[in-house]
């Protein structure tokens, strides 16, 4: 079975029917997208390139519905849409409901606009004019030629979003489906924004498969801090991208957590575009079961006076799997870059592996950059000194993996979030599921 | 003094990796006594402290060791501690990440959930520390760090007494506590040990060297030599160790064997 060549029939099957539910600035790049994932053969197999853990084959190969003529799914029976609201938060809530975005349009009183992709793209056809950029990438074509609708948020210039916006995406539906989502976020020269984005099915039930690409793109001198959730079952996959562009002295912080799921690929492209920009990005993965989370990252420099810094971590129980591959890729004329990138993982099974490779490539004189990775188990002598002055062995071991994630959860700025986080890592460190209280019934 | 027994060990035999290090202990310890155990190096100090400890790198060959009437082998190290043993260890570990006060909290309250009773209050909790910080001067600073992460060899030695004024052992073993301790830090030390002496607990002190005894004053001096205690005596036996040296008792041992 060739799973592209599945999708491309699907697309030409359909084609009528995809076009007449989305925007015509989506439907018009369809064709050069049609011509890439043609060329492209067959999707990757684990192994190939980067894919190290996850074949994009096997994820995408199973027979998941799409709903492309956009009806409303019977429910799973299970109370509606819900509020995931943070506790203090305050956020701009969006709901996007397998892969529709659901609720009103809305502006925020200091005009952050929170809308539909699609009727972003009706309403700004120049916006989404230009041809989509990477087609190369497997997901991101296959994401462009089903696209019908997302999430669109834009911060106008000068312009510090009070709130965060907080993208709830949920599946929701008794059958399979592959969810094709969308987020993109512009955040205007000077302005500044944070995005909580959470991921989580309403039925452990069913299997899933989120196909999502998230575009931002800030303006001079724009912070975005987007942050990135994703507590699934093992019944979902998850194949997402984020592509980041960035002018001159604008500072971008992707944080990305991982506390369940199946299959997990998550990829991150972060591009200058002048001076003086800012990157960080940072992942935490607590990994069960036969859990396989990969994260790939590729930061290119190619401007001077450019940081970056990565910290990703992993805690892999039983037979999970992790992968980290990074590249930070400093070009020819990228003077004065800084770029950091660390990989620490913990093994707490015998059983669980993990796959590292981080990688520098540098084409630049006068340039600071660093890289490094390790893995390794518990701590034996801590944890016998801990058992020594009474701590469970249980206890020990949950504070040694609490202690082990901190620093991770320390560069999560947004204040409200890391406190909620901290409490959610605890929990899926003991054993539940670790669900937004707000989420989700089954507390435990 | 009385005539119960805190810790009785009856040849004891334990080793790592297949090698037997202790031959055969036999040690009687009672409320409100001080033992010393001395010995050149790789005689098995230590490996005695971590076997009563119950440290899992050690495995227990045959022997007993009975604490006030409790199987203490039986036990995890958790519950060793519960039932009121501490061992104060030669190289404390640092644990980045976990604070002072957690790891204390965490251990205070594992210990009163093992007796049934109720976790203390945070309030409660926060001036138990500030009370036994006093005993030896533990910097507030270093009660809020991680535990002993960067702490300096002192502060690491001193840490250890005030978990031991915090969770009030019925037996504690210093391991070596003199090592790594400038005089002044030895003062302070041993200070808040004969502090936290009462008729009711014992101390075991392990260490290489008469000087850590000038402070804690032993009621018996034993000598470990090739995994047995081969001769006791009263505190005088740690003077004449300091003049004489051990070879004296290696030859005699080794002449009988």
């Amino acid at each position: 079975m060739n799973s592209l060549h599945d999708y491309i029939k699907i697309y030409r099957d359909h084609r009528d029917l995809i076009d007449s539910h989305a925007p015509a600035a989506f439907n018009r790049h369809r064709p050069a997208v049609l011509s890439a994932l043609e060329a492209m053969g067959e999707l990757p197999h684990k192994g190939q390139g980067t894919y190290e853990k996850v074949s994009l084959r096997d994820m995408f190969g199973p027979d998941y519905g799409l709903n492309l003529s956009r009806l409303a799914f019977p429910s799973t029976g299970r109370t509606g849409v819900h509020g995931c609201d943070l506790p203090g938060a305050g956020t701009v809530p969006v709901t996007v409901v397998n892969d529709s975005f659901a609720g009103e349009d809305r502006t925020t009183p200091e005009g952050v606009v929170v809308m539909s992709l699609a009727r972003a793209a009706e309403r700004w056809p120049e916006r989404f004019a230009a041809p989509p950029a990477m087609l190369d990438n497997p997901v991101v074509a296959l994401n462009q030629l089903l696209l019908q609708d997302g999430v669109y948020i834009s911060v106008p210039r000068g312009v510090a979003a009070a709130k965060p916006v907080q993208i709830l995406s949920l599946f929701n539906t008794s059958e399979p489906l592959m969810g094709v989502r969308r987020v993109v976020i512009d955040v205007a020269d000077g302005a500044s924004a944070t995005v909580i984005a959470c991921d989580h099915p309403r039925t452990a039930e069913v299997d899933y498969l989120s196909c999502r690409v998230v575009e931002i793109n800030l303006g001079a001198g724009a912070t975005l801090d987007f942050n990135d959730l994703e507590e699934a079952t093992p019944r979902c996959s998850r194949a997402s991208v984020i592509i980041a562009d960035q002018q001159r002295d604008s500072s971008l912080t992707v944080s990305s957590v991982t506390l369940d799921g199946g299959v997990t690929r998550n990829e991150y492209y972060v591009n200058h575009h002048g001076d003086g920009c800012h990157s960080s990005l940072n992942g935490l993965v607590i990994a069960g079961g036969s859990q396989v989370t990969d994260n790939a990252t590729i930061i290119v420099h190619d401007h001077e006076h450019c940081t970056s810094e990565q910290l990703f971590k992993y805690a892999l129980f039983d037979q999970s799997q992790g992968a980290f591959e990074g590249l930070v890729d400093v070009r020819h004329g990228a003077r004065f870059t800084d770029a950091r990138q660390s990989n620490r993982n913990l093994l707490v099974s015998h059983d669980a592996r993990m796959h590292a490779m981080p990688q520098l490539i540098i084409n630049c004189d006068d340039v600071k950059a660093s890289h490094g990775s390790a893995t390794g188990e518990l701590d034996s002598d801590a944890l016998f000194y801990m058992r020594s002055r009474g701590i469970p062995l249980e206890e020990a071991r949950m504070m040694l993996i609490n202690a082990f994630m901190s620093d991770g959860l320390d560069k999560i700025t947004h204040e409200p979030l890391r406190q909620t986080l901290r409490v959610l890592v605890d929990k899926r460190l003991r054993g539940c599921s670790a669900k937004c209280e707000n989420c989700s019934g089954s507390g435990c | 003094m009385n005539n119960d027994i805190l810790l009785e060990v009856k040849d004891l035999r334990a080793g790592i990796d297949g090698k037997e290090i202790l031959r055969g202990i036999n040690l009687t310890v009672r409320p409100g006594e001080v033992h010393a155990i001395m010995g050149p190096n790789g005689s098995g100090k230590s490996t005695l402290s971590g076997v009563l400890a119950g440290n899992p790198r050690f495995t227990v060959e045959g022997g007993s060791a009975t604490f006030h009437g409790v199987d203490l082998l039986a036990l995890s190290p958790e519950n060793r501690s519960h039932e009121g043993l501490f061992l104060s260890f030669q190289y404390p570990v640092e644990i980045p990440g976990v604070s002072m006060v957690n790891f204390m909290r965490a251990a205070l309250n594992a210990k009163r959930k093992y007796f049934g009773e109720a976790p203390l209050s945070a309030g409660d909790f926060l001036k138990l520390m500030r009370q036994k910080r006093a005993v030896v001067d533990l910097d507030n600073k270093l009660a809020s760090r991680s535990v002993n992460e960067g702490f300096s060899g002192g502060e690491k030695k001193r840490n250890e007494i005030f978990q031991m004024a915090m969770l009030e052992p019925r037996l504690s073993i210093l391991d070596e506590t003199d090592s790594g301790l400038d005089i002044d830090a030895l003062r302070v030390v041993s200070s808040g040990v004969n502090k936290l002496k009462t008729t009711e607990n014992a101390t075991i002190v392990i260490t290489h060297y008469q000087r850590l005894l000038d402070y804690i004053k032993p009621d018996f001096v034993h000598i470990l030599y090739k995994g047995r205690i081969v001769y006791s005596g009263g505190p005088e036996l740690a003077l004449e160790l300091e003049e004489k040296g051990y070879d004296w008792i290696k030859e005699q041992v080794d002449n009988q064997q």
